[in-house]
Formats: structure tokens, C-alpha cells, sequence
């Protein structure tokens, strides 16, 4: 438990790498507080209520209703790409090296590689403070940004990658020098997760290095918006994998020793990764299900594909829910439903990532929802989609990753978590902000409100909507209390004098096993056969509309900027 | 906290809890998903 | 599912109860297909598929997107309407037109065609399943029978730059 302190580690980091993650930790915290600054402004706009002007001295140009949209480009950008990718990284860094029990294999590669999506988070703001990248974190084009904006995201991606190649070459000695050892599972999930991301992110490399750029440096007259679309969501989809299989290496490997269990199955979580692995990419036609230019059969096939996604985090909610209750019954719980109430609800730590887990619920429904197909007709670009989201990446990651944050600062500070009954509070805060904020959201996109728009301004909102509304305002001003009460926790934790009693440690949790993982068939640690099956599928699934596509480009729209109709204005 | 007395197993531990929780969890799951698939039935045929 | 590439010594073991789950969640995902097959492939409920390449820079230049709005294809029974989507209006933002002579009347079948000259937007009669993406270069086809009278709004559900939240227009359809 988070309280529970031990005299002898484990394995302990070195100081030097310590600082290493607490830096991803210190960006990622940084960006999230200042993008979710917009949550709140974005929300009370929805029911009528204009905040904009008055903040207008806390950015370099903040105008009309360009502010909206700005201010929904940082909050897209800084929480859900930047707070998400700096986080996993320092955490997958902090399981690769505590799951092996070893120093990372070549610290400099990882330090270079963190550095370069620093740098590149810098260049990127420059274009989004000024209001010269208000394409939102999306970007289709030929909405068209600052170069700054893209040449920063390719920064920090590629800086993701080499932070990556740093695991890999870690993993591959310590196997060589373990070779009858199985890979330790959070470390097997996090490594799992970058190759996955790799392979994900070809596509946003092939859309902007290929398409992109070369239309902003005037190389060639225009782009082609549905190829950009398919690139786009190639990664699109498993960019939400990337951020979830984080939070469920957590909840697998770390959390059940939080409750005072065990894994109910090693072998099933591994089967879970590996499934992941497979089935994340090949099936981002999804998000594409109302675009002109695909056909509808390809479209088909990748709404089955997802079910199939769907179901490895199905596998998920059985184990999990079955290793938590094992921990409570070891603590004495009884009941078909009662255990929960034994589970140590006390513990910020375990707190947010069961809150995380139970607005998860609702969010894997509605993604169920998302990827049928037809019923996406009901669904598409309305604000169901925000509203489901913020149940996936604002809730199953960000609030598991909030009780991360409540043992990881304090290990890796050496300093005692300051307040711990005050992170209980945080996530409740933020749970009850979020059930409100994303009911509202769910009902008045089934009601046809359109997301990404200030339905404060739009002409065409019915009555019917605004008792909604209203709700996405409170809900999510609240959501920003609870969320400033966690960034408030570790930056205090983080800055105080105050250190843990001489010789007391906070240990990483890695929870053991229910089953014997030297039980495991050997298959689920064979690389090989998993990432053989992984390409062919994504050739089946996505070669020939690829190839249809590619060879069908037709660059014939040219660039325009978000406030003029006219081209290059 | 944990007792580790190593002979526990996945054989002695019923998961009992766990089997109401999911069950709950589809008669959700169903209830929902099929409100939304009843709206779209009755915005009727797009060919 | 993928448990067949098995190339291991041992077997995997699954507790009895999860195996159940297995099947359970495997059937839920399954009832899912069936349900969205139906609907798709036997009610007539489908996405948008591949319909037409058009070059933006030009398309304004000939019929039918050089005159968008109604065509009366048979009357009473069958229309087609031509929408241009532009930042930040639709061409034209009422139909029918207010000086045509042509209506809609209720339980007709009506077929939309969309595209973009500029940048992506989207389009969504409210109350419908017409909702897809307007994309420049692409044509976007949807179908639908509009069973009370009144008007319905078609709004942008793509964010499109600056004038974005006012972009919609009406279809007005009578008795």
C-alpha cells in the first residue's frame, strides 16, 4: 500500500535515472495543468457563458472566437498528446528498469531521445500560443498550421521512437543475459506498447512527412484530403491503445499488490498484450465509417476488426476485477457485491484507478457503440464523441495515471506524499465532475449537438439542449477542481523539504501471480510469430485500400488557414 | 497484509464477485448499446 | 482466436470460470455483428462508400455543382439535392429554394450530395442518419425519407476554421 513503507528495496533506481523519469514526470504534469485550463472555459462557453475575454492577458493573441478554438487546440494537444506520451514514457521507463532490475541498456539514448520531445513540445507552442496552429490536435487538412507545429509534433514522435530503441536494446541484453528467465510482465507491457506505437505511428509519419510539408513548403500545389485522413487514422486508432495499455499494465501488474492481492492470471494479461499488439492497428477505418472515399466493404471488415480489439480489454475486465476481488476477500470482504467496499478505498493510489476503472466501463460501452458501423451514423461528430472520450484518455488513463503519480513522485523524490487523504478527495472530486460532464455530453450528442463547436454562438441550438449543456458546464468545472487538487498534491510533493525517515523506501508495486507464470505456454514470450502476424494483418487489412489510395492521389486542395476562405490567407 | 502462504491457487479462489460484476456489466452493455441501435432503426434506411 | 499460432510446449491455462467469460464476451461481440449486419445489409442502413472524384478548384464550373439545390427526379416520390460546403456557409442554405418551385413532400425519397470546395467540414440532418464527412475531392452520398413535415437543419459537424459554429442550413419538407 502507498503508506506502507519498506527498509529494503527491491531493486533501486539510481539517483540519475530517477531524475530522468521525474523530468517526463514534470513535463507531463506542466502540460496537462495548462491544457486543461481550456476544459473548464470550453464547457461554461457550451451553456452561454463567454470567459474568453477576460483571460486575455494570459496569452500572446487571444482573440473573438478564434479563442475558443485556440484554446481547444492546446487542450487537445497538451492533454492528449503531450501529458499522455511524456507520462507513459517516464512510467514505461521506470517499468522497464524496475521490471528487469536492470539499467537501461544505453541511458544516453533514452536521455536524447526524452530531450528531442522536449524540444519539440517547445517548437510546437510557438505556432499555438500564437494563434498560427488552430487546427486542433487533429489537424486534417488543408486546414493548414505553422510549419513550427508540425516539425514540433514530428520532434516529440520521433523522440518517443529513440526512447523506444532505449527499451528494446535493454530488453534484448538483459534476455541475453537471462535466457531461461520469462520477461517480467510490466516490463513485457510497456515494451508491447512502444512496439505497438512504432508500428502505429507510421501512418502520422507518412502524413506529415509525405503530405503535409510538402504542400506547407510549397513544394507541391495541394494535398489530398481523404489520403491524409486514412494516414491520419492509421495512427489515430492505436494512439488510444497507447495511452490505455499503460494505465493497463498498472492495473494488471501494480494495482493488485496496491489491494493487497495478487494477478489473478498472469498468463491471460500477457495473452491480453499480445492481442493488443495484433489487433490495435489494423482497423482505424473505423473513425472513417462517413468518409466519402472508402469504400463501405473495407469499412465493414475494420468495425469487426475492433470488436475484436474489444475483446482482449473484455479479458481485462475479468481479471482485473478478479484479482481485486481476491485482495478484498483476503481482507476480509464479503458478499457478491460487498467485497468492493473491502477494498482500500483509503489509499489515493488505489482509489483513482478504481474510479478510473469504473468510468472505463462506460467509456469501452460507448466505444462498442462507436465502432458498429451504421450506428455510428447516430454518433458521428456529434459531442457523444468528447463525451467518450473523456470516459477513455481523460478518465482510464489520466485518473489511473493520477494514483500512479501518488506512489511514483514519492519514489522517485524520496519524499513523503503530502496529503494523502486529500488524494482520496482528488479523484472523487474528479469522478463525480466526470459522471456528470460526460452524461450531458453522451445525451445531447444522441439529441444531434455537434462537438468541436461553441454551441454558446451556434444559431441552430434547440431548448431541448441547454439543461444539458448546462450539466457539461458544471460537470466540467468540477472535473478542473479535482484535477487542480491532484496537480497541487505533487508539485507539493515534489518541492517540499520534508523526506521520508532515513533508510525507508516507497517500492514500485509489482504484484505477483495467482497462476505460476513459469507455467505460461512459451508462445507468449516468443516476439517472432506475434509480430509476423501482426504486419500480415495490417497488409490484409489496410493493403489494397492503401494501394488504392496512394496510387489514386490526387494533390488537388490547396492549404487554407483556419480564419480566411480564401486559399493561403 | 497479504497472506503469502504460496498454496494459494486459482482452483481454491472462486471468483464468485467477479462473475456477478461482468454479469451486470453485459446487461449494461446490452441495455445500451441497443438503445443507441433502436435510434438508428427508427432514423430508418440511407440507400 | 489468435491461441491457434500456439507454437508452445505447454498449454495455456484458463480458470474454468474465466474460460466462461470468454464465451459470454465472445457471444455479446457476436450478437453485436448480427444486430449491425442486419441493419445494414437487410434494412438498408448504410455509410457512405466510394462514390466520386472531383477535382475542388473546378468543380463550380459545371452542372450539377455550377447550379447545387433540388432536382425534381420523379415527382412526389424522388429528389436529389446538390450542397456545397464552403467555409463558411452551405451553397444554398435552404431547401428547396425559396424561390423555387419545386417541395418535398413527406415520405419522399431524398438523396444528398455533398462536397467541399475548400477545407473539411460535415454534414448532419439533425433527426436522420444522414451525417457524414464533406471532403474536398470527394463526393458524399446519403439517403433518406423524411416521415413528418417541418424543416430540419443540416449543420457543420466539422471543425472548418473561424466561422465554423454558424454554418448550417434547412430543409424544408411539406405535408
Amino acid at each position: 500500500m502507498l503508506t506502507e513503507t519498506t527498509r529494503t528495496p527491491v531493486y533501486e533506481l539510481t539517483k540519475s535515472d530517477k531524475k530522468f523519469i521525474g523530468w517526463h514526470i514534470f513535463f507531463a504534469v506542466t502540460a496537462l495543468t495548462i491544457g486543461s485550463l481550456f476544459g473548464p472555459l470550453q464547457a461554461l462557453q457550451h451553456a452561454g457563458i463567454d470567459l474568453y475575454p477576460d483571460l486575455n492577458f494570459l496569452f500572446i493573441e487571444f482573440n473573438g472566437v478564434n479563442a475558443y478554438y485556440q484554446g481547444l487546440t492546446l487542450h487537445g494537444v497538451l492533454n492528449a498528446l503531450i501529458w499522455t506520451t511524456f507520462f507513459i514514457t517516464g512510467f514505461s521507463t521506470l517499468a522497464v528498469i524496475r521490471g528487469l532490475k536492470r539499467q537501461l541498456a544505453i541511458p544516453l539514448l533514452n536521455r536524447i531521445g526524452f530531450w528531442m520531445m522536449a524540444v519539440g513540445l517547445v517548437v510546437a507552442a510557438v505556432p499555438l500560443l500564437g494563434d498560427n496552429a488552430s487546427v486542433l490536435y487533429t489537424f486534417y487538412p488543408p486546414l493548414e498550421a505553422d510549419v513550427l507545429f508540425y516539425l514540433g509534433l514530428v520532434l516529440v514522435v520521433v523522440g518517443s521512437w529513440i526512447e523506444g530503441y532505449g527499451f528494446y536494446i535493454t530488453l534484448y541484453r538483459w534476455r541475453k543475459e537471462n535466457p531461461t528467465e520469462k520477461t517480467p510482465f510490466i516490463t513485457l507491457a510497456v515494451v508491447l506498447n512502444m512496439v505497438m506505437w512504432q508500428i502505429a505511428t507510421i501512418g502520422i509519419a507518412a502524413e506529415i512527412l509525405g503530405l503535409i510539408l510538402p504542400m506547407t513548403f510549397g513544394w507541391v500545389g495541394g494535398i489530398d484530403p481523404q489520403l491524409s485522413r486514412t494516414f491520419f487514422w492509421f495512427t489515430g486508432h492505436p494512439l488510444v491503445y497507447f495511452w490505455l495499455l499503460p494505465a493497463y499494465a498498472s492495473w494488471y501488474g501494480m494495482l493488485p499488490k496496491q489491494a493487497g492481492g495478487k494477478l489473478f492470471s498472469d498468463s491471460l494479461a500477457r495473452l491480453a498484450f499480445w492481442l493488443f499488439l495484433l489487433l490495435s492497428v489494423p482497423l482505424g477505418f473505423h473513425h472513417q465509417f462517413v468518409d466519402p472515399g472508402v469504400p463501405s466493404g473495407w469499412k465493414f471488415i475494420h468495425s469487426l476488426l475492433t470488436f475484436g480489439v474489444a475483446f482482449p480489454s473484455l479479458l481485462t475486465l475479468f481479471t482485473v476485477v478478479a484479482s481485486l476481488e481476491y485482495a478484498a476477500r483476503q481482507r476480509g470482504g464479503r458478499g457478491l457485491f460487498g467485497w468492493i467496499r473491502a477494498l482500500p478505498w483509503g489509499d489515493g493510489s488505489v482509489t483513482a484507478q478504481l474510479l478510473a476503472g469504473i468510468l472505463f466501463i462506460f467509456g469501452g460501452i460507448g466505444g462498442v457503440a462507436n465502432a458498429s458501423y451504421n450506428v455510428n451514423l447516430v454518433l458521428h461528430n456529434t459531442t457523444w464523441v468528447p463525451g467518450h472520450f473523456h470516459l477513455t484518455v481523460a478518465s482510464a488513463v489520466t485518473l489511473s495515471f493520477f494514483g500512479i503519480s501518488y506512489w511514483l513522485v514519492p519514489h522517485i523524490t524520496g519524499k513523503p506524499l503530502w496529503r494523502p487523504k486529500l488524494a482520496v478527495v482528488s479523484s472523487w472530486v474528479y469522478f463525480a465532475g466526470m459522471l456528470i460532464f460526460s452524461n450531458a455530453m453522451h445525451t445531447v450528442g444522441l439529441l444531434g449537438a455537434p462537438r468541436r463547436t461553441p454551441l454558446g454562438l451556434a444559431p441552430y441550438v434547440p431548448d431541448e439542449w441547454n439543461g444539458h449543456l448546462f450539466r457539461v458546464a458544471v460537470g466540467g468545472a468540477i472535473m478542473w477542481i479535482g484535477l487542480m487538487i491532484f496537480v497541487v498534491i505533487i508539485a507539493v510533493t515534489a518541492w517540499q523539504r520534508k523526506r521520508l525517515p532515513e533508510g525507508e523506501h516507497i517500492d514500485v508495486p509489482v504484484a505477483e501471480s495467482l497462476d505460476d507464470p513459469n507455467n505460461a505456454p512459451l508462445w507468449l514470450d516468443r516476439w517472432k510469430p506475434w509480430l509476423i502476424a501482426t504486419v500480415v494483418l495490417i497488409i490484409l487489412a489496410y493493403g489494397p485500400q492503401l494501394i488504392d489510395q496512394i496510387f489514386g492521389i490526387e494533390s488537388t486542395s490547396p492549404g487554407f488557414t483556419p480564419q480566411s476562405p480564401l486559399p493561403g490567407g | 497484509m497479504t497472506s503469502d502462504n504460496g498454496d494459494e491457487t486459482q482452483g481454491e479462489f472462486k471468483p464468485r464477485g467477479t462473475v456477478a460484476f461482468v454479469a451486470a456489466f453485459v446487461a449494461v452493455l446490452m441495455l445500451m448499446w441497443f438503445s443507441i441501435y433502436i435510434i438508428l432503426l427508427s432514423r430508418g434506411a440511407t440507400i | 482466436m489468435s491461441t491457434s499460432e500456439s507454437a508452445g510446449k505447454t498449454k495455456l491455462h484458463i480458470d474454468p470460470t474465466e474460460r466462461s467469460w470468454i464465451r459470454a464476451a465472445i457471444l455479446v461481440l457476436v450478437v453485436f455483428a448480427i444486430s449491425i449486419t442486419i441493419a445494414g445489409f437487410m434494412l438498408g442502413i448504410q455509410v457512405p462508400t466510394e462514390e466520386q472524384r472531383v477535382d475542388p478548384r473546378t468543380i463550380q464550373e459545371e452542372l450539377p455543382w455550377s447550379q447545387p439545390g433540388v432536382r425534381e427526379i420523379v415527382p412526389g416520390e424522388k429528389y436529389d439535392v446538390y450542397l456545397i460546403a464552403k467555409m463558411w456557409f452551405f451553397d444554398p442554405n435552404t431547401v428547396p429554394a425559396p424561390d423555387s418551385t419545386v417541395e418535398i413532400p413527406t415520405g419522399a425519397e431524398v438523396t444528398f450530395y455533398v462536397t467541399s470546395v475548400d477545407v473539411q467540414h460535415g454534414f448532419k440532418i439533425q433527426g436522420t442518419n444522414v451525417n457524414f464527412m464533406a471532403v474536398p475531392g470527394e463526393v458524399s452520398k446519403l439517403t433518406t425519407v423524411f416521415e413528418e413535415p417541418g424543416s430540419y437543419d443540416y449543420i457543420c459537424t466539422e471543425y472548418c476554421g473561424t466561422g465554423h459554429a454558424s454554418m448550417y442550413g434547412t430543409v424544408n419538407i411539406t405535408e
